[in-house]
């Protein structure tokens, strides 16, 4: 059986690495970038009870996909639990990586923004924070560092801070502010603590300074995505999957054609084309609401309709072709703060149509191969 | 002292007709400048072209007018020229009458060859036939500045957030105001009331006691991200729906359609409408299609039909009209403007202040055809600050920095139509938090999460409104960014504490890999 999975979102990224692990042949080809650059990389689980799927299955799928990032280097916590996001909200997750601030039970906390970082928390930020923790944060600017200049993205911030000089400007820094904070309280710093060597840094300036570092995030382009995307897409390259780069423009006959002619056989697709969002629903400017690839019209907007709905429009399983993330329709992880459940629950529905259930089915050779783990 | 009410064009072009002739004056205003009809325009500079066969009395007006404004407001102008284009050969009738119709009005015109047409626009043209005339652009927010900075050297005063609510007409003479701002209610003196209040002139006028019948109607324009095109352009055949684009600044808008409606305020615009719209473009820009959308916006026209009596807006005339509510058993002393176009405020306000002047008794000549409206000389014993503020750029899409932002006064609206942070691509989905931080550190007093909740939902209904092709994908990331990056609350907030909800700590065990 040969698969092909089009989109290099999360739900993409997902599919194919399940599909690897149980020996299936699989290739991933994708148009854009995908959207792990969006998001900082957590994975939120919404309302349980509002979930397709038993506790059971739901802790498996949960564990399978934290043990996944795990052998990639990317270590996560899991349960319930909130984080902070750069306006001083706190949001309520279920699986982080360990480098953002996230705990069931939020503290007080010591927060650093950066000047000339325009997503640092500031001070007008506190008092939320204060309302929701019912702490008072000991918040500092740090100055911007030298040889800044108004071109400096977040990422050219994290690749700063990746290198010596970046690191000891901060350090530096921290040291002299670290006898005012109360000792325990956790610090928080900008999620730009390096683009490579994140867990090295933050571990070090722990250390250093006898307390718990982490990151809360930042608007996109968003450091703790892209991170996960460089390693995930290196753990499919290193495991043998194809990464091509190439739009598709239809599927006919069990073979998969791109815009530049290439083309080849596929028993199974599955679309991770990421709905509105990721560019595989259309909305035409006459209306029409179409899924990218098989030109399929999925609704048609207009004054009755609204625009409520229309973020749940979707697909579903259409022969050999099924949906997953959010190209599958009936969900709204927007509203519903449910991304990361909609991506496992979506590509295991998926895979599960086109004839794998990856709850049943041994995996094949190596990683996680015992049933259940 | 002179009361005007209203801090649109007419108001403003009022005002500064009154200080040039030394008369005192306040203007108050319910919202911001330019928050009505004068900031929801396609941001033509009439010609006249467009008027020549169905309004001439608009047509001559506009034309004068636009030469005035090319003298006196240079800095607010954008003389890009304009095309009229047939697409069909079926509107030759009119465009015999319309040629019949410039040359009579003097409006130079001149047929431009088929084949430089798309080089000289910008775009390729369903063109059967094409003539340059001369509309341009107007910068509307920036003409209101200028203006209001002008009006404030010579000693008049702009009040906002400020709203009418008593008139003092004791004795049948206009002798005073009632009037409501955010320090409460206040008296104020005044000889002369002039309602400049645009779709809300009746409301103004019910005020005054001689309640005015305005036939509103409003418009439908839509906005495309970058200047697609180099010039106006106008279908060549009666005034109808869908047959004007305009490169404003950065963005090309298209324009307009003629909808009765009751209320002032401009309404949400539907989804429908925006679709038709996009549609009828195409017959004049066939490639409009593929342009990218990144909202739409309604405004609100305060048309006079006086005593004619026509359903049809587009039968109104676009001419403008001064009432002295004396002359219709009101009191003296009161004055309404309505009708009338952006492009004709000026003179608008001349004839305004004509009449007010004889009604005080002491005549002046009009000078705002001639006194030039200059942006402020920066004061030159200032020292140059070697620091220059905060240098971080806050809106990418427009490249707006932190000083830019911080050196704003007003309200955060104010702030987006003086710095254009926020009106880009993105509609302020990465900028507007950032934004309203800032303003939130300025006024202290200022909620943070209703502040981002207003400002979010006011730019949002513009960009759901056209949420198709590209923008749709633009409006799912804002989304995204909102709810799932930043936590905002997905109702209406309100308070802080309930944005974050904490998850019940016992009802899950924690578990570790």
């Amino acid at each position: 059986m040969s698969w092909t999975v089009i989109g290099r979102g999360p739900a993409g990224l997902l599919a194919a690495s399940l599909l690897n692990m149980h020996g299936e042949e699989c290739r991933l080809v994708a148009a854009h970038e995908g959207t792990m650059a969006l998001w900082s990389g957590v994975m939120d689980r919404g309302d349980p009870e509002l979930l397709p799927l038993n506790a059971e299955e739901w802790q498996t799928l949960w564990t399978l996909l934290s043990r996944l990032w795990g052998s990639m280097g990317i270590e996560t916590r899991l349960g319930p639990a909130l984080t902070l996001s750069c306006t001083g909200s706190l949001k309520a997750t279920f699986l982080c990586p360990t480098w953002q601030y996230c705990t069931p039970d939020p503290g007080p906390l010591w927060i650093v923004a950066f000047e000339g970082l325009p997503d640092s928390l500031q001070d007008i930020h506190l008092s939320a924070i204060e309302a929701a923790t019912g702490h008072s944060p000991f918040w500092q600017r740090l100055p911007r560092p030298p040889g800044w200049d108004d071109s400096w993205t977040a990422v050219r911030w994290a690749s700063f801070i990746d290198q010596t000089e970046g690191k000891f400007w901060l350090k530096t820094l921290l040291q002299d502010l670290n006898p005012r904070v109360p000792a325990g309280w956790p610090l928080l710093l900008p999620q730009v603590i390096g683009r490579i060597r994140t867990g090295e840094i933050l571990r070090e300036i722990g250390r250093d300074l006898r307390r718990p570092v982490f990151e809360y995030p930042l608007v996109m382009p968003s450091l703790g995505g892209m991170r996960i995307r460089d390693l995930w897409q290196a753990w499919l390259r290193n495991r043998g999957v194809p990464l091509i780069s190439g739009s598709v423009t239809e599927y006919l006959k069990h073979r998969i054609h791109l815009d530049d002619g290439r083309s080849w056989g596929a028993d199974h697709v599955l679309m991770a084309t990421g709905g509105i969002l990721g560019g595989g629903i259309k909305v035409l400017p006459n209306g029409v609401v179409e899924e990218a690839i098989t030109h399929r019209a999925l609704g048609q907007i207009t004054a009755e309709t609204g625009w409520g709905p229309v973020f749940r429009w979707g697909s579903e399983a259409n022969g050999s072709l099924s949906a997953c993330g959010r190209q599958r329709s009936g969900w709204d992880p927007d509203r519903d703060r449910n991304g990361g459940a909609m991506i496992l629950a979506t590509v295991y529905q998926a895979l599960r149509e086109q004839g794998l259930n990856i709850l049943t089915v041994p995996r094949k050779g190596g990683l996680m191969s015992h049933a259940g783990f | 002292m002179v009361i005007v009410v209203g801090a649109g064009a007419t108001g403003l072009g009022i005002a500064w007709d009154l200080v040039l002739r030394g008369i005192r004056v306040t203007v108050i205003e319910q919202g911001e400048v330019g928050s009505g009809t004068s900031g929801r325009f396609h941001g033509l500079l009439h010609s006249g072209a467009r008027y020549a066969v169905t309004d001439p009395v608009a047509a001559e007006d506009c034309w004068h007018e636009n030469q005035v404004l090319k003298r006196i407001a240079a800095a607010a102008i954008d003389d890009t020229g304009g095309y009229f284009v047939q697409t069909h050969e079926s509107d030759e009738a009119y465009r015999i009458r319309w040629e019949q119709g410039m040359r009579q009005m003097g409006i130079p015109y001149r047929a431009e060859a088929l084949g430089t047409l798309s080089r000289a626009t910008g775009e390729s043209l369903a063109a059967f036939r094409a003539f340059y005339v001369p509309d341009a652009v107007l910068e509307g927010f920036r003409l209101l500045q200028l203006l209001q900075q002008n009006i404030r050297l010579l000693g008049g005063d702009v009040l906002v957030h400020t709203r009418l609510a008593g008139v003092n007409t004791h004795g049948g003479t206009v002798r005073g105001v009632l009037v409501e701002g955010p320090d409460g209610q206040r008296e104020m003196a005044a000889d002369v009331l002039i309602n400049a209040a645009g779709p809300w002139a009746q409301n103004v006028s019910a005020l005054i006691g001689d309640k005015l019948s305005l036939q509103l109607s409003y418009g439908l324009m839509l906005i495309f991200a970058q200047r697609r095109i180099k010039t106006v352009v106008n279908r060549l055949r009666e005034p109808g729906d869908g047959d004007i684009i305009v490169p404003h600044r950065e963005v090309a808008i298209l324009g307009t359609t003629d909808i009765a409606v009751d209320e002032p305020d401009a309404p949400q615009p539907p989804i429908d409408d925006v679709i038709k719209l996009w549609q009828l473009g195409k017959d004049m820009v066939p490639g409009i299609e593929n342009w990218r959308v990144l909202r739409a916006f309604t405004g609100v026209r305060p048309l006079y039909a006086g005593t004619a009596n026509t359903s049809d807006p587009r039968q109104v005339s676009r001419d403008f009209k001064v009432i002295d509510h004396k002359t219709r058993q009101g009191p003296e002393g009161a004055f309404s403007v309505v009708g009338g176009k952006w492009t004709t405020f000026r003179l608008m306000a001349e004839h305004c202040v004509d009449d007010v002047c004889r009604y005080l008794g002491a005549y002046t000549p009009c000078r705002t055809d001639r006194v030039p409206l200059r942006p402020p000389q920066p004061d030159l014993h200032q020292p140059i600050s070697p620091e220059p503020g905060d240098q971080t750029i806050y809106c990418e899409c427009e490249s707006v920095k932190g000083h830019q932002l911080q050196a704003m006064d007003g309200s955060l609206d104010n702030w987006r139509t003086g710095t254009w942070f926020s009106m880009g691509p993105c509609q302020g989905t990465v900028c507007a938090h950032r934004a309203v931080t800032l303003y939130c550190q300025k006024n202290p007093g200022e909620d943070y999460a209703s502040q981002l909740r207003h400002f979010r939902h006011e730019r949002e209904k513009g960009m759901q409104a056209a949420a198709l092709g590209i923008n749709a994908r633009q409006w799912a990331l804002q989304k995204a960014v909102r709810f799932q990056t930043l936590g905002e609350s997905w109702d209406e907030p309100k308070g802080v504490a309930d944005i974050a909800t904490r998850p019940e700590k016992d009802s899950e065990e924690e578990y570790r890999t």
